[in-house]
């Protein structure tokens, strides 16, 4: 079962809806002993960096999704600001700490190409690294959808996909069993339900 | 972009913000390709008492086989309504009506959901000597407010994309209104897609290419029903825009 994190703050039902049609087992849940029960996580978010730390702490879920993940070894795709919330920080809307799984940070996307607006709203052509265990399979580049102001920062060998909005976007990232997405999967068509079965085939 | 307009359990076709049936949830998944459509509008456009309830359980019913980016709205007056929406499966709430009663509650739905995240539908119409301005309460409320002053207001509010429809155009199949497009555009620096008045493949072409609208949508279903939308993709492609997103081919489209 895939217990998808629900910390009051995300598009659940959106990944739950594309889990069930690709027929994974899946549960939206906050409840701790269902997350120990889940035999993969998944990390969604819409909203601010900040917010989205607060609701994780408050609800002893920031405590949990460290054992589960960095203890136990537990596979976690994060989507779009589930992925950002594993990085060490974020300047959105101030300074604010995240789980720090990832080494790097998050901030606002920097384009060089004044005609390009922030957020970052619809498909991009994606550059999907070869190494990556997200894109098995899925021919390079991609099309993918995005909805985003802020961007991750981090390690290269730790990118697998990457997209051009007039600055390098950080696509995805893959560091052992913390993998993640800036891009929607569950917005992105037959493609992005490719992402979402390699991510259900992969092993810990 | 293709904007679905419900109205209880039937989907409306509107003309000029006059509503006509189309068909229910039934018809319009035997009828419809979603998996050949860039993103969805799903407007809650029942007058009066909006019944927002009913409208989030037909909304989750119809994301079930959705796998595309979704903005919902039609009377979102609350963060509940926000997260309602949002827990049906919507990606972006759409506010129109609450951009002028309510600044303070749009500004803490972007407060909470983030920019990305609120869409500003902006409904526009023409008064006999050709002067622009809002309408809100589904177009039954003149705004005397300027269009492009209410876009650049709700920029600075948080907003992060301008839905930009014309009621003159809607329906009409004469094309988007230019001129209310481009002044929007000019003014602000989010996402702005025109909407209203597509009748012909040619339409998005000059949406896109002639009034520097971001994004191009339809609400006339009739377009997307079979190959409409691949068929429209590629004419724009074919008219030298390369904008962003999939090529859909209509057969892979379907070996989900």
């Amino acid at each position: 079962m895939i217990a998808i994190i629900d910390y009051g703050m995300g598009n659940l039902r959106s990944v739950a809806n594309a889990l069930d049609f690709i027929g994974v087992d899946n549960e939206i849940t906050s409840d701790h002993e269902r997350i120990r029960a889940a035999d993969r996580l998944v990390l969604p978010g819409v909203g601010a960096f900040g917010a989205a730390m607060q609701a994780l702490e408050q609800r002893g879920l920031r405590r949990l999704l460290e054992q589960q993940v960095r203890s136990e070894g537990k596979l976690i795709l994060g989507i779009c600001l589930g992925m950002q919330l594993f990085a060490a920080c974020s300047n959105e809307g101030g300074i604010h700490e995240g789980l720090g799984w990832i080494k790097g940070d998050v901030t606002r996307i920097d384009s060089a190409d004044v005609n390009l607006k922030v957020p970052h709203i619809g498909w991009n052509a994606t550059e999907l690294r070869s190494h990556s265990r997200l894109f098995a399979d899925i021919p390079s580049p991609g099309d993918f959808y995005y909805v985003h102001s802020y961007a991750m920062r981090c390690d290269d060998v730790l990118i697998s996909a990457q997209c051009d909005y007039g600055t390098r976007v950080v696509a995805a990232v893959e560091h052992g069993n913390v993998l993640g997405t800036q891009f929607h999967p569950e917005k992105s068509q037959a493609q992005g339900l490719a992402v979402l079965r390699n991510f259900v085939a992969l092993s810990a | 972009m293709l904007c679905l307009m419900m109205k209880d359990e039937l989907f409306m076709n509107s003309r000029q913000f006059v509503l006509n049936p189309v068909g229910n949830l039934e018809t319009i998944l035997q009828y419809l390709h979603f998996d050949t459509i860039d993103e969805l509008v799903v407007l809650n456009v029942k007058r009066g008492d909006k019944n927002m309830p009913a409208f989030v359980e037909r909304l989750r019913e119809l994301l079930r086989v959705c796998f595309v980016p979704v903005a919902a709205g039609g009377g979102v007056r609350s963060l509940d309504d926000c997260q309602a929406l949002l827990n049906a499966g919507a990606d972006k709430i759409v506010v129109n009506s609450a951009v002028v009663n309510d600044p303070d509650f749009v500004r803490s739905a972007v407060d909470r959901y983030g920019s990305q995240c609120i869409v500003h539908s902006i409904d526009a119409r023409r008064d006999r000597k050709g002067r622009l301005s809002a309408w809100i309460e589904d177009g039954s409320v003149d705004t005397k407010c300027d269009p492009v002053a209410l876009a650049k207001r709700s920029e600075q509010l948080g907003v992060g994309e301008i839905f930009l429809t014309s009621i003159d155009r809607d329906g009409t199949c004469q094309g988007y209104d230019l001129d209310l497009t481009r002044s929007v555009v000019a003014a602000v620096g989010i996402p702005v897609i025109a909407s209203g008045g597509v009748g012909e493949y040619r339409h998005f072409v000059e949406g896109i290419r002639d009034a520097g609208a971001n994004a191009v949508s339809a609400g006339n279903i009739f377009h997307f029903v079979g190959h409409g939308l691949s068929k429209a993709k590629a004419y724009v492609r074919e008219n030298g825009l390369n904008f962003p997103g999939p090529l859909w081919n209509f057969q892979a489209g379907h070996r989900l």
